[in-house]
């Protein structure tokens, strides 16, 4: 077990020097946020290595721990070179925390009592449902980890499963960056320890909050960070699928990454070459980890794209884009030859016939039953917080502060596309329709909550705002960077 | 004015904060711990003890049929299959009986294609694995 925690770890620990950057051992929101970046994109460039190396020579060794450690060691140093590049950063300025109190305890105090005791809530649940179903739950036995023990077992015994994955698996076309992660920690260990599924499943459900804490943390100051940190820990569907072993909380982690990275480099927080190539290496690895991630990679291009388009040079058009490409092309290079040499046509594409979909599009009832079912799934989901964080937004009203507006507004646009492309899905969808809303709407939308919170803290108003005098309104972009 | 909308903030923080703390209903898990009914039907090392003899019999590379007629509902006789497929990797296993080598659970007989030979079985846990004799 010591292994495969160093196995995850090591990477990590190298792209967290890349992603560490001057005067942020001051800022632990910073901190926390490059260490959910680390952690995501150690997992991501390993899973694609790892899986690279497999197809092409067949066989580990020695030389692919050389290649592994030699590859993280070059894109901690491109992301180390990236942010000195360009303009340094200076930290957050966060507003004034001097009249934030209840009870005589300050609001931060109270987040961070509340937030330890959803954490313990979070590691009991989590062991318990370890020690209950230790190869994770239904979809973690029927395709993860399924996928997993069969890269694990060799390559003749992969390529054997693989090409028989019509007959032979359950979903043999989901990409692969969840069951790789596991088997590379096997084939470190020398074998099927099912614990390391679990240590997997918590590493993205860590990565998750960091990232969603520490992307409103470092735009927004301690308390909305920790508020946020709470919120996503406060969310049942969260910790429920945290240890369930499937994907979908990796894909979230993902997609987060992305939306703050991309949110980062629009408010000019950080090196905009820098954070678009991390937004584009995450957007990859998102569509590495699931199906729902390649609409999702294509609309982070197309935001960006439409962003570049609008600028007078043209230089200034293409330039933006290429380091995000450039992130991109790895897992989505894999992703092409997995899609299109090894894996079988997706059922819910390959049940699709043009009268056929035309059909369900014009099925007013389908709109309907879709409403419905994915209003019963948010419900269910988010529970309790999808009444209280309109009500909260309603008593605290929207910050006055500019930061983390231009954030806030890219992530929005991005995840309402990936609703509209669930949506979509749902209508078109060959399979019976309320089998599949009752199935999968609720990790569907799982998926973009920790986006949607992220978004929710950047807008609305800190407690500090409303609690004592009103504080200056904290300028945009420009005053946060200083030139070296 | 300043006073109450300031009390209402502190009223919103604490109803946020009280909403998410609810969250520790999770603790229950712990609870199901106990009982021990809980498990899944599924339960791979359910399966993966009542096949052991299939897996230690079969080389790795080998590729199985795989049929249980004793469950009626899809949903189970699906679950059955995964958690087959599961317990007994690197051999595949597909559905059905288009392999030589098929898998049968319970008592009743697929219908085969002609001749077959049982290889091995186990009435404890009620399943044979039968060779096909004739030509696919």
């Amino acid at each position: 077990m010591t292994t495969a925690a160093l196995g995850l770890l090591l990477p990590a620990a190298i792209l967290f020097w890349g992603f560490a950057r001057v005067g942020m051992r001051r800022d632990g929101w910073a901190i926390a946020l490059a260490l959910g970046q680390a952690m995501v994109c150690g997992a991501g460039v390993t899973s694609c290595l790892w899986f690279a190396w497999l197809e092409i020579f067949g066989t580990r060794g020695v030389g692919y721990v050389a290649v592994e450690g030699l590859a993280l060691l070059a894109i901690a140093g491109a992301l180390r070179r990236l942010a000195v590049a360009e303009p340094r950063v200076g930290r957050a300025p966060t507003a004034p925390t001097g009249s934030t109190v209840i009870g005589g305890v300050s609001v931060t105090r109270w987040a961070i009592a509340v937030l330890v005791l959803l954490t313990l809530a979070w590691i009991a649940s989590f062991l318990s449902n370890d020690a209950l179903r230790p190869h994770g739950s239904w979809d973690a036995v029927s395709t993860w980890n399924l996928d997993a023990r069969f890269l694990a077992s060799g390559y003749e015994r992969w390529a054997a499963f693989i090409h028989h994955a019509d007959v032979c698996a359950y979903h043999g076309d989901y990409p692969l960056l969840l069951p790789s992660t596991v088997a590379r920690l096997w084939a470190l260990t020398g074998s099927t320890d099912p614990a390391v599924g679990a240590l997997v499943a918590l590493w993205f459900a860590t990565a998750a909050v960091l990232l969603c804490s520490g992307g409103v943390g470092t735009l927004r100051g301690s308390t909305q960070g920790l508020l946020t940190a709470v919120a996503l820990l406060g969310t049942g569907d969260f910790i429920e699928q945290s240890s369930s072993q499937y994907a979908d909380i990796p894909l979230s982690a993902y997609m987060l990454a992305a939306a703050v990275a991309l949110g980062l480099a629009e408010e000019r927080r950080d090196s905009a070459a820098r954070c678009l190539l991390v937004a584009g290496m995450t957007a990859g690895f998102a569509a590495w980890t699931k199906n729902e991630g390649m609409p999702f990679a294509l609309a982070v291009v197309a935001l960006c794209s439409a962003r570049s388009m609008r600028r007078q040079e043209r230089s200034d058009r293409v330039g933006p884009v290429l380091p995000l490409l450039a992130g991109l092309a790895l897992p989505s290079l894999l992703l092409v030859y997995f899609k299109y040499v090894l894996a079988p046509p997706n059922d819910l594409v390959a049940g699709q016939t043009a009268a056929a979909t035309l059909a369900r599009l014009l099925s007013a009832g389908r709109y309907l039953t879709v409403t419905v079912g994915m209003s019963k799934a948010l419900v269910g989901m988010a529970k309790g917080l999808l009444f209280a964080l309109p009500l909260y937004f309603a008593v605290m009203g929207p910050t006055e502060s500019t930061r983390g507006r231009a954030a806030a507004r890219s992530t929005l646009i991005i995840y309402a596309i990936m609703l509209a492309v669930y949506c979509g899905v749902f209508l078109t969808t060959p399979r019976p329709l309320d089998w599949q809303l009752e199935t999968s709407a609720r990790r569907l939308l799982l998926q973009l909550w920790p986006g949607v919170l992220f978004a929710f803290f950047l807008r609305v108003a800190a407690p500090e705002e409303r609690f004592g005098t009103r504080p200056p309104a904290i300028s945009s972009a420009p005053a946060a960077v200083h030139t070296a | 004015m300043t006073i109450r909308l300031r009390a209402r903030a502190r009223l919103a923080v604490v109803g946020l904060l009280c909403v998410c703390a609810g969250n520790v209903y999770v603790l229950r898990d712990i609870a199901r711990l106990r009982h021990r009914g809980d498990e899944p039907p599924w339960d791979p090392h359910v399966y993966s003890a009542r096949l052991a003899r299939v897996r230690a019999l079969l080389p790795s590379d080998s590729r199985i049929g795989y049929v249980n007629l004793g469950l009626q509902d899809d949903g189970a006789r699906r679950q059955d299959l995964f958690a087959t497929r599961y317990a007994l990797v690197p051999i595949c296993v597909a559905p059905g009986t288009d392999e030589a080598l098929v898998l049968i659970a319970g008592d009743a007989t697929p219908p085969l294609r002609g001749e077959s030979t049982t290889v091995l079985s186990d009435p404890r846990y009620g399943w044979r694995l039968v060779r096909q004799i004739a030509a696919p």
